[in-house]
This record gives structure tokens, sequence and C-alpha cells, in this order.
């Protein structure tokens, strides 16, 4: 596996999608970001994906509900949770429903492409950091 | 405090004094903890303004109201130190918690939330050029970085340009428009200012995003990374780099793709919200603003902000503690020992394993005898620089003395001098969690005309120590927390050579134009 991955981010945190997708993207990820669940779930029944990173806390459909959903319908879809200030312990809960990870905000664009390096290397991809090329 | 003093005075009840003592020292180190997370606090903030974090509007809504929560409890330890005479406190506290609610409401109010009908039309769109994406990707994976999250970033930020470090250039005459200002260190008089606005990037060895040069650079939002450690060695003038503040990186050379990248797909800090609303709430709340006169310290009216409040607060309870502390002078001769070290009197009350001698009020023990940890290394420390010095304190000329209230684990020590007091309080067990060093030397001594240049020196060090530092005319108070053991007996260690440094230096007589002489000569001998 060494295409692009293909990333769909799910923050309701404007600042979220608009800090990460460059960070992302200058390293050759391929990013889709959503503010929200509902739009997210419809991409993802268009498209599978590599990774998915979602917040856990949102409207209408949160976090949680986006990780059932792959779950269900993509064995091979890695999730990463994001949480908030003070929702570790969700994130906890996720990590036992099946989450790949979780990153807790704040956190550096950095610290979330190093999960997204492992959970690439976990599904056979070489991996997006530098040190490893 | 006389109640107090009344029970010490009865022989019969000396125990429960010396249980009383205890649990007032205990009331003290939780104060002082929660001072230290609030500068914990400010200096987490302070780097988060950087500019490198993914923010989120839980994070300011929970910094605010966790800071809010310790002024409160600080207040709370205060009154009970300090007999409820700072009720008004309180009152105080409710205002600048109805302006940093306030704050944050309106900030949401501006630019809140999208409504769920405007969310699929603020869905960011993928990248229409592939090719330009994988061009970037190659050029960066082919770039030589030079520093990567080695230092801090002051300023988020993509710039680049050739190199002019100020440490290896006789004039700044050849600074140019554009260029990449490399620095050991910064002093942010005039000329500074005049080439940072010229500055396309800054990279600083030392530094930290709390501090002034760090503060210009956000006003100015030139992209900034500080303690770097060795970019002004490493670093030659003519050299072009390419600093990428938003990753905390530096890499060798132009990297034309990256900027392109950046120009046309980030956010500027100030259209982020997030960030908008951070600051405000750090210049409502983390702003040191006490300007009054060294004798007599501020007062509540002074406050301006809420680190004003904490750092009164806070001085105040040092007082108190302190009053309790010479309010035992006759009770000192018979239930503390004393102990004598580089003909210094160190009175010590054990009130919990802090003497191995279990007699209290028996014969002068040895200073081998002393089983408290934190007093222990403060006392090695002290004694290293005054047997090292040119001669031995001899009583008039350091007419102090330090009175130390200590367990195994605890010491609470108050360096009497003539000016006033210096006071070290340190938690230091196997629990990193639980370890402490908090520290406040006072700003001036007797007869000093140079006005806070003790604080400033004691400042300057504990900072580049890694301490949470705050300076006022009054005096500079310090905090360091959640280091191991073996770092922690370190430290205070060096605390104690710092305290006995400036006791020489009081005893000599302080040069005001010699700020950076005293802080390089007490790094470079004795760090």
């Amino acid at each position: 596996m060494n295409g692009s991955l293909q990333i769909m981010l799910v923050d309701d945190e404007p600042i979220v999608g608009k800090r990460l997708k460059p960070a992302l993207a200058k390293y050759g990820l391929e990013v889709e970001v959503f503010e929200d669940g509902p739009g997210a779930l419809r991409r993802l029944r268009e498209k599978e994906f590599d990774i998915v990173v979602t917040d856990v806390r949102m409207e209408d459909v949160d976090g949680m509900q986006v990780l059932e959903y792959v779950l269900a319908n993509s064995k091979r879809t890695k999730v990463i949770i994001i949480t908030g200030y003070a929702t570790v312990e969700v994130a906890r809960e996720a990590l036992v429903k099946g989450a790949f990870d979780f990153i807790a905000k704040p956190f550096k664009p950095d610290d979330l492409r190093a999960v997204i390096d492992r959970a690439a290397k976990a599904l056979g991809h070489p991996g997006i950091r530098k040190s490893d090329d | 405090m006389n109640w107090f003093h009344r029970i010490l005075h009865r022989s019969s009840q000396r125990e429960d004094a010396i249980l009383l003592l205890n649990l007032r020292c205990t009331r003290f180190r939780q104060l002082v903890r929660n001072y230290g997370k609030i500068l914990d606090a400010l200096a987490d903030a302070a780097d988060k303004q950087g500019g490198d974090y993914i923010l989120d509007r839980q994070y300011t809504v929970s910094l605010s109201e966790v800071v809010l929560d310790l002024t409160e409890a600080i207040i709370f330890d205060l009154n009970i130190l300090a007999g409820d005479r700072y009720d008004s406190f309180y009152h105080l506290l409710d205002r600048f918690r109805s302006e940093v609610r306030d704050t944050i409401a309106m900030e949401n109010g501006v630019d809140g939330p999208p409504s769920s009908g405007m969310r699929e039309a603020a869905k960011v769109r993928t990248p229409t050029s592939t090719e330009a994406l994988n061009k970037l990707a190659k050029a960066i994976a082919e770039s030589r970085v030079l520093y990567e999250r080695v230092g801090r970033v002051a300023c988020r930020g993509v710039a680049a340009g050739p190199v002019f470090n100020l440490e290896t250039e006789d004039s700044a005459d050849a600074f140019t428009e554009g260029a990449v200002m490399v620095a050991s260190d910064i002093v942010p008089d005039d000329e500074f200012i005049r080439l940072m606005r010229q500055a396309s990037a800054i990279l600083i060895d030392l530094g930290e995003p709390a501090g002034d040069a760090a503060t210009l650079a956000r006003e100015f939002g030139i992209p900034t990374i500080v303690g770097l450690a060795d970019a002004s060695k490493r670093l030659e003038t003519g050299s072009e780099v390419t600093v990428d503040a938003d990753e905390n990186t530096v890499y060798q050379g132009w990297i034309q793709e990256l900027l392109e990248y950046y120009k046309t797909e980030r956010l500027d800090q100030e259209e982020e919200t997030e960030y908008r609303i951070l600051r405000r709430l750090r210049r409502l709340m983390f702003a040191l603003t006490l300007e009054k006169d060294a004798e007599t310290g501020a007062e509540l009216g002074d406050c301006r902000t809420l680190h004003d409040l904490v750092h009164v607060a806070h001085e105040l309870a040092g007082d108190a503690q302190f009053e309790l502390i010479t309010n035992l002078r006759d009770f000192k001769k018979t239930s503390t020992n004393l102990v004598t070290i580089s003909n210094i009197p160190f009175y010590v009350i054990d009130v919990g394993g802090g003497l191995a001698q279990s007699d209290r009020g028996a014969a002068s023990p040895d200073v081998t005898e002393i089983s408290s940890l934190p007093m222990r290394m403060f006392v090695h420390g002290m004694d290293q620089i005054f047997r090292e010095g040119p001669q031995m304190p001899q009583p008039g000329v350091l007419p102090l003395s330090v009175m130390a209230t200590v367990t195994e684990e605890h010491a609470n020590m108050i360096v009497q001098q003539p000016g006033g007091f210096d006071m070290v309080d340190s938690m230091i067990g196997e629990s990193r969690d639980s370890n402490h060093i908090y520290c406040r030397f006072a700003s001036t001594t007797q007869g000093n005309e140079d006005k806070a240049v003790r604080g400033a020196v004691a400042c300057e060090i504990l900072s580049r120590l890694d301490f949470a530092a705050a300076q006022t005319t009054r005096a500079t108070a310090a905090w360091l927390s959640g280091v191991p053991r073996s770092d922690m007996e370190e430290r205070l260690t060096i605390i104690g050579r710092l305290g006995a440094y400036l006791l020489e230096a009081d005893a000599t007589g302080w040069d005001g134009t010699s700020r950076d002489a005293y802080v390089n000569t007490f790094i470079t001998r004795h760090v």
C-alpha cells in the first residue's frame, strides 16, 4: 500500500479542520474535512477512507456514532478519536469499542501526525514521518 | 497571632503548639501549591498563545475556570492564615470572574459555532491540485531539518530568508529587510525593536513564550521560535533558512513550495476566535501590573488583573507565615534546635522526622543530623557558596538567621536578612507529583538604591532554571513542581547557592547597572 493516505477529519470546531488540513496535506495526505457528523456519515457511505479522525463531542451525530458506523461498515479503516479538554474518559471508552487511538486537545499537528503514522503502518502503508523515510 | 504565642508559652501544651504549627505550614504549603499551579497555567497559556497548537474553545473555558477556582482557594487559605483579615479579596475575585465570563461569552457570540444549516456550506474543500501537494511533500522530505521541536514557538507563521546572526556581527547596520534574526538572547530595547520589525522571522537560543521578546514578536506577528539553545552558534549570517513556526521546525535553504502553500491555505492567527479569546483572557487574567513601592508592597486597590490579586494574596500569606515564625523568638530557645552552618544560625522546629535526633530541644544537633531532605539540600548549597567565598558570614556583616520548620520530606525556611526576608518552601519525596519548590526573594535590600535589582537577578536566574517566576518591586516569587526526586535535590541545592549568592551581594552592595553580570556569574560558577 503506497498511494496517498485518504483521511477524513470530522470536528465541529471549524478551527480544527482549518488548521489540520494544511498540516496534513503538506505531507502528502489527502484530507477531507467535515464540521458535522451527518455530513461525514453521508460521505462515508460513498467512500472508504484509510483513516477517520473524529472529535468525540459533536451535536446531532457524535464521534462515538461515527466510530460505530465505521466499525460496522469498513473493517480496515482506522478511527482516531479527538477529545476535548476534559473528556479523556470518553476516549477510553472509544478505545474499548475499537478506536485505534485518541488524542486530547489542545495538541500540536505533529502529535496527530505521529498517531496517523502509526495507523498508516498498521494498514501496511509506509507511513508519513520524515524520520522514517 | 497572640493566641498562638500564648499556647507556645504554656509548656504543657507545647505538643499542641507543634501540631498547630504543622497545620499552619500545611495550609501555607497548600496555598503556594495553588499559586504555583496558576504560574504553571500562565506559562502553559503563553505556550499555547505561540500558536502551534490546535486549540478549541473548551481549552480557554477550562483554563479560566481552573484559574478562578485556584484563586478562590488561595483567598480562602489566606484568610485562615491571616485571621479573616482579607474578606474583601472575594469581592474583587467576583468582579474578575464576571469579566472573564463576559469576555468568553462576547467572543463566542461574535463568531460562534456555525448553525447546522451553515455547516455543509462551511465544509473545507479538498485541494484542487494534487500535483502541487505532491511537489510540496517532496520538497519537505528532501529538505535538511536544522531544528525540529527543539525550541518553543513564540509566534506562529512561516518565513524564509538569509540569516543575520546578531552574535557574530559587530554592527547591525547590514541587517536587511526580510532577514531571519538569530540571537542568543534578547533585550527588547529600541534597537532590537527596530530590527525586529524588519525581520521575517526570529530564532533565539534562550527565552520563553511568556518572555518580553516573545510577547513583542506576537504583537508584530513575526514567526518566532525561542529556546533553540545553539542557533546563534550554528547559523551563519548569509545562510538561508526556512522557518516553519507552525510546526516548530527550521529547514536549511529556501522552500518556496512551503511559503506558497501557507500563503493560500493557512489562517492568520488573529482570524482564529480561539486565539483571540485566549489573548484577551491572558491580558485580563495573567498580566502582572503591580508597581508599588517596595517598602509598602502592593494593596488590593492596585490589583488590575487576576494575577495581581493572586500575587498580593500569596505575598500576604508569606508575610503571615513570617510573622508567625518571628513570634516564636522566645519559643525557639526551648523547643527549637540550633544548627550553625557557615556561622549562620538555623533555628529548626522539627514537626515530624525532620531531625535524626528525636529529643527536640536537646543539645544543638550537628548538620549531619538534618534528616529533612529539602533542608539538607538547601543548607548544602548555601554552605558551598559561603565556604568558597572570600570570607565566612560574620555577625554584623550578614545579620541573619534562618527559621526552618521541617518534616522528613518538607521544609519551610525563612531567611531573615537586613531588607526583609527570603523564603523557600519545598517538598521532596518519591512521588514527583507532590514535589515542589516555592521560593520568594526580596527584590531589594536595606539601603539599596538600585530598586529591585536583587529581585530582577533572582527572577532571571530562576527562569533559566525552568522555574515559573514572577517579579514585582517587592519580591520575586518562583515555582517548580512535578520533577523527580533527584532533580529536585539538585535544584534545591542550586536554590541554596542562590540564596547565599544574593546575601553576599547584599553585604557588598548591589550595582544596578550589572544585572546581566550578576546573572551570568551565577550561572557560570554555580549551576
